[in-house]
């Protein structure tokens, strides 16, 4: 069976699977600057002012990722372990369990909707 | 009249009921002389006592102030553990995040060229993560000592207190032991004055005066006259000069003109 690179992470949903692809640096204690009612909030990394995504709040790690050629972070988790892994569907197995890869930018997409959603819900144009 | 005949005299006055209404404020006299004197050494053994006491009290209220001291110590020295600990944890977790980076970047060099680091990374992890579970460990017995310490600090506070407490109480019962030395030794003085009694005299006719009462109680124990004659016949060489010398001084007081 292949074998794909990658990272496992774990937060409040459970243990997810991130493609050494997208995985870029793991952080920890970062500040970051949420917006309020949202999940979204930002973050210095290497100097640039990046997006954070809030997926949980127990995690310290935050995981940065390379999301269709930019850099997000993904907060609130913590980073297990990294490295190769046999690929199963829709994830990989790990030795006691197939863990679900985590679509980063499925995450992301939802976020930018409940953003628009709130918008609307507000009145802003 | 010699001493030894004056207290023979009171003696045998007393013992002999029939003459005894003029001796009988002597023999009590004595007898209050000889209870003074008793009470009197009574009070000071009981203050020297307590001196003893209040001085024994005093070294656990130093041995235990020590105690507390040692205490607040071993707290510091717990603050001092637990900020070594604390910049223990800080180092394993950035190496724990240095190995996680480092599988990272082996991962996304590709399996042929990044195994190597990928294990090597894997290995620091967990040994990093092991250092962290020891250390965890090791930060929970610490709490169970600093809680064991907080319930010996206050065992030993109390215990403070109380040996405080027992240090006043002995003071106080010193001073009073101290007043009642005094109050006996003026009590002394006035019964002397009141009295015109010699202490040493007062002893004396007081013991001679056991002494007689004991004979008298051995001798009336005796069940048969046969005994009572075989004690006497033992006792007859002891008893004859004593017999001679009461005899002398109870002819004394007829010829003493004072006396009638």
């Amino acid at each position: 069976m292949a074998r794909v690179a990658g990272m496992l992470v774990e937060y409040e949903a459970g243990s997810y699977f991130v493609p050494a692809e997208q995985a870029q640096r793991v952080v920890r204690r970062s500040v970051i600057s949420r917006v309020p009612g949202t999940r979204l909030g930002i973050t210095l990394f290497e100097g640039r002012v990046i997006p954070v995504l809030a997926l949980g709040s127990a995690g310290e790690d935050m995981l940065v990722c390379d999301v269709r050629g930019e850099l997000v972070a993904v907060a609130g988790l913590t980073a297990l372990e990294a490295g190769f892994f046999e690929a199963a569907p829709d994830g990989v197995q790990t030795r006691s369990d197939v863990v679900a890869q985590l679509d980063v930018g499925a995450e992301l997409d939802a976020l930018e909707r409940e953003l628009w959603d709130r918008r609307h819900a507000s009145g802003a144009p | 009249m010699s001493k030894r005949r004056r207290v023979l005299a009171r003696v045998l006055e007393s013992v002999r009921p029939a003459r005894s209404s003029a001796a009988r404020p002597a023999l009590d006299e004595a007898v209050l002389l000889n209870c003074h004197e008793r009470a009197a050494r009574a009070a000071e053994v009981s203050m020297s006592t307590c001196q003893a006491a209040g001085a024994t009290a005093a070294q656990q209220r130093t041995s235990l102030d020590g105690a507390v001291d040692h205490a607040r110590l071993l707290l510091s020295r717990s603050r001092d553990i637990k900020s070594a600990a604390d910049r223990v944890r800080e180092s394993l977790d950035r190496a724990k995040l240095i190995a996680l980076n480092a599988g990272l970047e082996g991962a996304r060099l590709g399996e042929s060229v990044g195994r190597p680091l990928v294990s090597v990374a894997d290995e620091m992890r967990s040994v990093a993560a092991r250092g962290l579970d020891a250390l965890a460990e090791h930060l929970g017995v610490l709490d169970q000592v600093d809680r064991e310490r907080e319930r010996l600090r206050d065992y030993v506070e109390q215990a403070r207190q109380v040996a405080s407490q027992l240090a006043d109480e002995l003071l106080r019962a010193q001073s009073a032991q101290r007043e009642s030395v005094d109050a006996l030794a003026a009590f002394a003085e006035y019964l002397q004055k009141a009295t015109g009694t010699d202490p040493e005299t007062a002893r004396a006719v007081s013991e001679a005066r056991d002494h007689v009462r004991g004979l008298s109680g051995v001798l009336s124990q005796l069940p048969s006259e046969a005994q009572r004659e075989l004690l006497l016949r033992v006792l007859g060489p002891s008893l004859a000069p004593l017999r001679a010398l009461l005899g002398e001084i109870d002819r004394e007081p007829r010829d003493d003109p004072g006396s009638r």
